[in-house]
């Protein structure tokens, strides 16, 4: 019975070993986020809400690694991404970047922990480079709503290009709604007017004086 | 007798209409969109000063439990229509499972209050004539912003009458079917409420809107699976996805 143990525990080792340069898989790595972001916030919830430049920073760091920014940018600006400049696209890049971390950041701060996430298994064929998350997102007293995380293989780490709510597309209806501002005021004026803040989308929640 | 006759011609002329407009869901039909968007504001100032508050009134005044099973009630009552579409699509393994839903509340849900076919693994579907339409391969056609019934395409619409026609209500006494229609909209508009907030998150809620119900509808009709759009950066035009043989 222990030699038999012993067998397995060296196979076990040796899978590892195997594994060393695989990258982290693609439901890991968001797990660990999510639980990463919500033991921070859980620590220092109260220097956040006073500080929001650090929150700001924050999030930053936690988080938009796990996203493909350049890939995002691209998605979103569709059949816009063409006719972008090279510095264009930089700029609608990090300025869609900013719009959703001030939309979604307050959020963050009000609801981390009251909700729950629940992980529905992986089905991932080997050598995937191309795989949706799925997730439970529970509320108390709210119907449950499926949240799916687009990823794929970047540089051999897994990173999130697009997430899907109840079936509905982030980065389409984002795409739908962009492309409708560039068709009126053209991508320049576009730009610019999610840089200035000008357009933009207001945060869920109200964030209290300080 | 006659009444149906008419709706059958009805559901005729409306599928020409709408089988000779296709367009992609990534880049919507909209030609009517300026009108489209009145009915939007309208539906919005509707929804604002009557649904709205009709809703949290019910929410409110009836016990949890009891909203449950009225909302239980409605889902069953028109599940007809899944079963039937159920058929038409092709399942008919998933037909006669969800007939079986239907009987055992029915049955022994006292009337659909109750919801026991779930308990035992008999899941709920969501099948309706648009998503069969969608399923044989008719496009969507135009985006619609109908008043009072929100947003709808051509498609839809057809298959809004055809879901009259499976609807039990249909066949019942306006002094029967006004009062449960009306509940039941207050019903899946209570279902909404706290869902408003993303709304605000949008730069362009007209165009928000749109882009949510032609991907919901479009993931429908794929039964949850549909095929990951081709990206578009402007080199071609891109053809809507033909749907799935089964």
């Amino acid at each position: 019975m222990i030699k038999k143990c012993l067998m397995f525990l060296c196979a076990a080792l040796l899978a590892v070993q195997a594994q060393a340069n695989a990258p982290k898989p693609p439901d890991q790595v968001i797990q660990d986020a999510t639980s990463n972001l919500q033991n921070l916030l859980r620590e220092h919830h109260d220097e956040y809400k006073a500080n929001n430049a650090l929150f700001q920073k924050v999030v930053n760091d936690a988080v938009v690694p796990h996203f493909d920014l350049p890939q995002i940018a691209q998605l979103v600006l569709g059949r816009n991404w063409r006719n972008a400049t090279p510095d264009q696209r930089t700029r609608f890049q990090n300025a869609f970047k900013n719009m959703l971390i001030n939309a979604y950041a307050s959020a963050l701060l009000e609801y981390y922990d009251s909700v729950t996430v629940e992980w529905k298994p992986l089905r991932m064929p080997a050598n995937a480079t191309d795989v949706t998350v799925n997730s439970l997102l529970k509320r108390p007293g709210k119907q449950p709503v499926a949240i799916g995380f687009a990823m794929s293989l970047v540089d051999n780490d897994w990173k999130i290009y697009d997430i899907t709510i109840l079936d509905v597309s982030l980065v389409t209806s984002y795409r739908d709604q962009f492309g409708a501002e560039i068709k009126k005021n053209g991508l320049e004026n576009t730009i610019q007017g999610i840089e200035s803040g000008k357009l933009g989308v207001k945060p869920e929640v109200k964030t209290g004086g300080g | 007798m006659p009444k149906l006759s008419k709706r059958l011609a009805l559901v005729l002329s409306c599928l020409a209409l709408g089988a000779c407009a296709h367009s992609p869901v990534s880049d919507p039909s909209d030609p009517l969109e300026p009108v489209n968007r009145v009915m939007f504001s309208f539906n919005e100032k509707l929804d604002h000063y009557v649904a709205k508050p009709a809703a949290q009134g019910y929410n409110a005044a009836l016990p949890e439990e009891f909203r449950t099973g009225l909302h239980n009630f409605f889902t069953n009552l028109t599940y007809p229509t899944v079963i039937v579409n159920d058929a038409l699509q092709g399942k008919l393994k998933q037909s006669g499972l969800d007939t079986t839903r239907f009987l055992m509340n029915t049955v022994i849900g006292l009337g659909g209050f109750l919801d026991p076919a779930t308990m035992v693994g008999l899941e709920r579907n969501d099948e309706d004539f648009g998503q069969t339409l969608g399923v044989w391969g008719v496009g969507q056609g135009w985006y619609l912003m109908l008043p009072l019934l929100g947003p709808s395409t051509n498609r839809d619409l057809v298959g809004r009458v055809g879901s009259a026609v499976t609807n039990p209500l249909t066949y019942t006494t306006s002094e029967i079917s006004i009062p449960t229609e009306g509940v039941s909209i207050v019903d899946t508009r209570a279902q909404l409420l706290g869902s408003e907030g993303i709304l605000d998150q949008q730069l362009d809620r007209y165009i928000f809107v749109r882009s949510a119900y032609l991907q919901h509808r479009q993931s429908l009709v794929y039964d949850g699976n549909p095929p990951r759009e081709k990206l578009d950066f402007g080199d071609d035009d891109d053809t809507a996805p033909t749907p799935p043989s089964k």
